[in-house]
């Protein structure tokens, strides 16, 4: 630019038309690389893709497709700014859509919207950086931060397969121990034989087969507000359901049902994103 | 895969070859060979991956700086500054690889070949600055891939893609580049002169004709002036410069002639030039023979039609001459004949007898003008530019002994000759035929063809052209080959510089604008009844457009956002009858996100019966250019099939 200024007016002072070419030139590229420019960003449609589970505070992977909606021009150096979190794109032909990856950490629970991308590209010269934006439009729910509940809470991590056996007692599991009969136990329980051998009644004792379900209360949880109660709850809902332990949810008045299923434990914890915020 | 900043190196070193190139002619020994020489470690360096410390360079730059400094003065400062460039750039070349310092090389770059236009305006600088415009272009957008990452590498493929719109850039900015040199605005007269000290040769037209100085003429093929004119017969090329009356000594010059009043031609066929003259330090402006006027800059014009300008003639100008192809200027009441008739100190006794002899041919010029001729002849003498007859007298010599010489010898001799026979003559200095470009369409005259011819005076007729040199034998020009067709065409792409963009000034400018306007102005409308026809029909065409503004203010917002929905919709899904189908069936048939979310924000608002909020609006506006750009292929929506009517 400078250079074009110095060069404009050593022609305007000395008279001389090849400088007055140079600097035509000049001027004329910069008005065809920021014709370009503007090309380059033109006509680019955005969508992201995000992963069922976001949590908040932690770093989440979202997939940003671009497609390059002009008919014969390439798109060059594409950065795309998904709510603040650049991938950039180096070569976007027409028509084809490309993907990229970005790292993106929400903040705070609850559903939001992803409005727009910012589309930006120094291309074709490194002077200015062009921007644009591009409708997103997506919608994601982001989960409450989980937050470990040490205590009341049996075996190891079922992540880690170090699940132990449930401690409940039932009636069509392994056999756990004898003890005497207590009364209030099945007669298909005695163990016939061995109270043959001793002075009382000697009854199996089996292990469950299923765990019982749970119905947790986030609000009778510890911690010191909502949202530490929800980040537990959140927690304790993951663990519990990725045990097999069917998990509902006592949410005020309302009572979500337990289940074990992955789209239940996903609805459970959509409904904690949303606890308290409508 | 190939590095990108191969790429860029191979672009930079290319970019400073051709900066330095046009240059190279005009720079000082040192400077000249600094530059390859620095050329040649970069390629070192950058083979190795390697540069030299900055610190190394800096002090380099300062002590180079101040060892052509010490060699600058005003009359050196664009040969100094040129040097400082070419030095400049090639240390750049052996600096750190960055950004900045690209820049820098490039900005050099270019510098060199501006300063190569102060020293040379050929046309070859167009072909230089293309070369630099494309290689900067394609450099500047794989600086910018350099910038986002300096290790990048791109597959051949990418490469190419990045080459191929890189060299569309310098040729989208072609158009661009003419119109601008055409409007950017331009001063008559330097702000500052001190750059502008070119100093061209002399072109060797002599204001003084001294037959017998040397032995040969050099025939020197240096241009001297191109013509504009229609074509014309060989035997009245003849381009009129000076006009050389008395002597100094033996040679001719051009003396303050007494008053006389000449007659502008008035017979004669009429030819028009134009004429573009090389720069040089003659004033003299040459036309052809007789001018009657000129135009296109100020002039002095002398009372035998010979014109000087006013101003120096050292830069590119041109001017135009009306001539007629006559073959003497008529001269109104008398001249004075003892002017005419002095003679040289030394006149040969066998000259003076000879024109003793001619003086007793009688009282009438043209009688003495043809024993003249027979007398010419009958030396047989020949037309010759080496072997010239030198000594104390060369023009006794010529006509008595070796009896060869050029126009000088002719034209001296004939008008002694006419002088001692007691008819006034005088001698025209000019330039004698030219070479037709057909593809220019204009004479090229060569330094080569400078003539001298002589004026006779008669009485009732004035000074009438006599051609001495035609008496001669060998006096002819030979048709030239193919390489002087050749020649020919690489003068006319030199012409065609020169008068499209060295010569462009504000005059033409403003001779543009005023054309434009006046061609604007003078549109009229045929007469006839067909007048107000013409009128009325386009008052007609303005009806619709009117109508279609006049329905756009009417209809609201939302209207117009649907029939843009609608558009859309029919476009990327073909779908029929878009117009008569409901929203939510339109939703229902196309399966798309965004138009569920568009049907659900606009039915929201339509059927509680309020207006679009502004934010909903711009949401809609989204959502529809969303549906627009999407791909249909891969892409989220979907036709459903129409539920089958009737059932069966």
């Amino acid at each position: 630019m400078a250079s074009t200024l110095l060069l404009g007016v050593a022609a305007v002072n000395t008279g001389n038309n090849l400088l007055f070419l140079i600097v035509s030139a000049m001027l004329g590229f910069m008005a065809v690389s920021g014709t370009l420019g503007w090309l380059n960003i033109r006509r680019l449609a955005a969508s992201v893709r995000i992963p069922d589970e976001v949590y908040a505070g932690t770093p989440t992977l979202l997939t940003v497709e671009l497609t390059n909606a002009k008919r014969l021009l390439p798109s060059f150096l594409i950065t795309a700014t998904v709510a603040g979190f650049p991938a950039s794109f180096l070569v976007l032909d027409p028509g084809t859509p490309a993907t990229a990856s970005l790292m993106v950490t929400f903040a705070k629970r609850g559903r939001q919207r992803l409005e727009r991308a910012v589309i930006s590209s120094p291309f074709p010269v490194n002077f200015f950086v062009r921007f644009t934006v591009a409708a997103v439009a997506a919608n994601v729910t982001v989960f409450p931060s989980p937050r470990r509940f040490a205590g009341a809470l049996p075996g190891g991590k079922p992540d880690a397969g170090q699940a132990g056996p449930s401690q409940a007692r039932g009636y069509e599991g392994e056999l756990a121990k004898i003890t005497d009969y207590r009364g209030g136990e099945s007669l298909k329980l005695i163990h016939w034989r061995l109270s043959a051998k001793h002075e009382v009644f000697k009854v199996k004792e089996l292990t469950a087969t299923a765990d019982e379900p749970v119905l947790l209360e986030p609000e009778l949880l510890p911690g010191r507000d909502l949202d530490e109660r929800l980040s537990y709850c959140c927690f304790l809902v993951n663990r519990l359901a990725k045990g097999g332990r069917p998990v509902g949810l006592k949410l005020g008045e309302r009572v979500i049902e337990p289940g074990a299923s992955r789209p239940h434990r996903l609805k459970l914890l959509g409904e904690l994103a949303v606890y308290g915020k409508d | 895969m190939v590095r990108i900043s191969s790429v860029l190196n191979a672009l930079t070193l290319s970019i400073a070859v051709v900066g330095y190139l046009p240059l190279a002619p005009y720079l000082d020994f040192s400077a000249r060979w600094f530059f390859p020489a620095a050329l040649a470690g970069a390629l070192l360096l950058y083979a190795r991956g390697r540069s030299l410390p900055p610190w190394l360079l800096t002090s380099g730059s300062i002590v180079l700086f101040l060892y052509f400094a010490l060699g600058f003065n005003m009359d050196r400062l664009i040969v100094v500054t040129a040097d400082l460039l070419v030095v400049f750039l090639g240390i750049r070349l052996l600096g750190e690889r960055s950004g900045r310092n690209y820049l820098q090389a490039f900005a050099l770059s270019l510098f060199c070949l501006a300063a190569s236009s102060l020293f040379e305006l050929s046309a070859l600088f167009l072909v230089y600055l293309l070369a630099l415009l494309l290689l900067l272009a394609v450099s500047l957008v794989v600086l910018t891939f350099h910038a986002h990452d300096p290790k990048l590498a791109l597959s051949r493929f990418e490469l190419k893609k990045v080459l191929a719109v890189s060299v569309l850039m310098p040729a989208a900015a072609l158009p661009v580049l003419l119109f601008l040199f055409v409007l950017l605005p331009r001063t008559q007269y330097p702000l500052w002169d001190f750059l502008n000290r070119a100093a061209p040769g002399t072109t060797g037209f002599s204001d003084k004709v001294n037959p017998g100085g040397s032995a040969s003429v050099s025939e020197v093929k240096s241009v001297v002036l191109r013509a504009v004119c229609a074509k014309l017969p060989e035997s009245s090329l003849y381009w009129r410069g000076i006009v050389l009356n008395g002597f100094s000594g033996n040679a001719w010059v051009r003396l303050p002639a007494p008053p006389e009043v000449s007659l502008k031609p008035n017979r004669g066929e009429p030819v028009h030039q134009e004429i573009y003259p090389e720069p040089s330090r003659n004033p003299y402006l040459i036309a052809l023979n007789v001018p009657r006027a000129l135009g296109g800059l100020r002039y002095i014009e002398a009372q035998d039609a010979v014109f000087t300008g006013q101003r120096q003639m050292d830069k590119r100008l041109k001017y135009q001459v009306d001539s007629r192809l006559a073959d003497g200027i008529a001269v109104k009441g008398g001249i004075d004949r003892r002017f005419y008739l002095a003679l040289p100190e030394r006149v040969s006794p066998r000259l003076r007898a000879e024109g003793r002899a001619l003086a007793q041919a009688g009282p009438e010029v043209a009688e003495k003008l043809r024993r003249l001729e027979a007398f010419f002849r009958a030396r047989r003498l020949s037309y010759a530019t080496v072997g010239l007859p030198t000594g104390a007298d060369p023009i006794d010599a010529f006509l008595f002994d070796s009896r060869r010489g050029n126009c000088e010898f002719f034209a001296s001799a004939c008008a002694t000759l006419l002088r001692l026979a007691g008819v006034p003559a005088r001698l025209v200095g000019g330039y004698r035929g030219g070479v037709y470009s057909g593809v220019g369409g204009y004479y090229l005259v060569t330094e080569d063809m400078a003539h001298v011819w002589v004026e006779a005076f008669v009485d009732g007729r004035g000074w009438v052209t006599v051609e001495p040199s035609a008496w001669s034998a060998g006096f002819s020009r030979q048709p030239g080959g193919a390489v002087r067709l050749l020649r020919m065409y690489a003068d006319a792409l030199g012409f065609f510089w020169n008068k499209a963009v060295i010569t462009y000034d504000l005059e033409k400018q403003l001779a543009l604008v005023r054309s434009a306007g006046n061609r604007a102005r003078n549109v009229r409308l045929p007469a006839g009844w067909w007048q107000p026809v013409l009128r009325w029909g386009a008052a007609l065409l303005l009806l619709p457009l009117g109508w279609a503004l006049y329905r756009r203010s009417r209809r609201s917002p939302e209207q117009r956002l649907l029939a843009r929905l609608r558009r859309v919709l029919r476009r990327r899904y073909r779908l029929e009858g878009v117009e008569q189908m409901g929203l939510y069936e339109l939703a229902k048939r196309v399966d798309d996100p965004n138009l569920r979310e568009f049907v659900a924000i606009y039915g929201g608002a339509l059927y509680r019966d309020r207006k679009l909020e502004r934010g909903e609006l711009t949401r809609l506006k989204e959502l529809v250019a969303c549906l627009r750009n999407s791909p249909t292929a891969g892409g989220k929506g979907h036709l459903v099939p129409p539920p089958l009517e009737g059932g069966g």
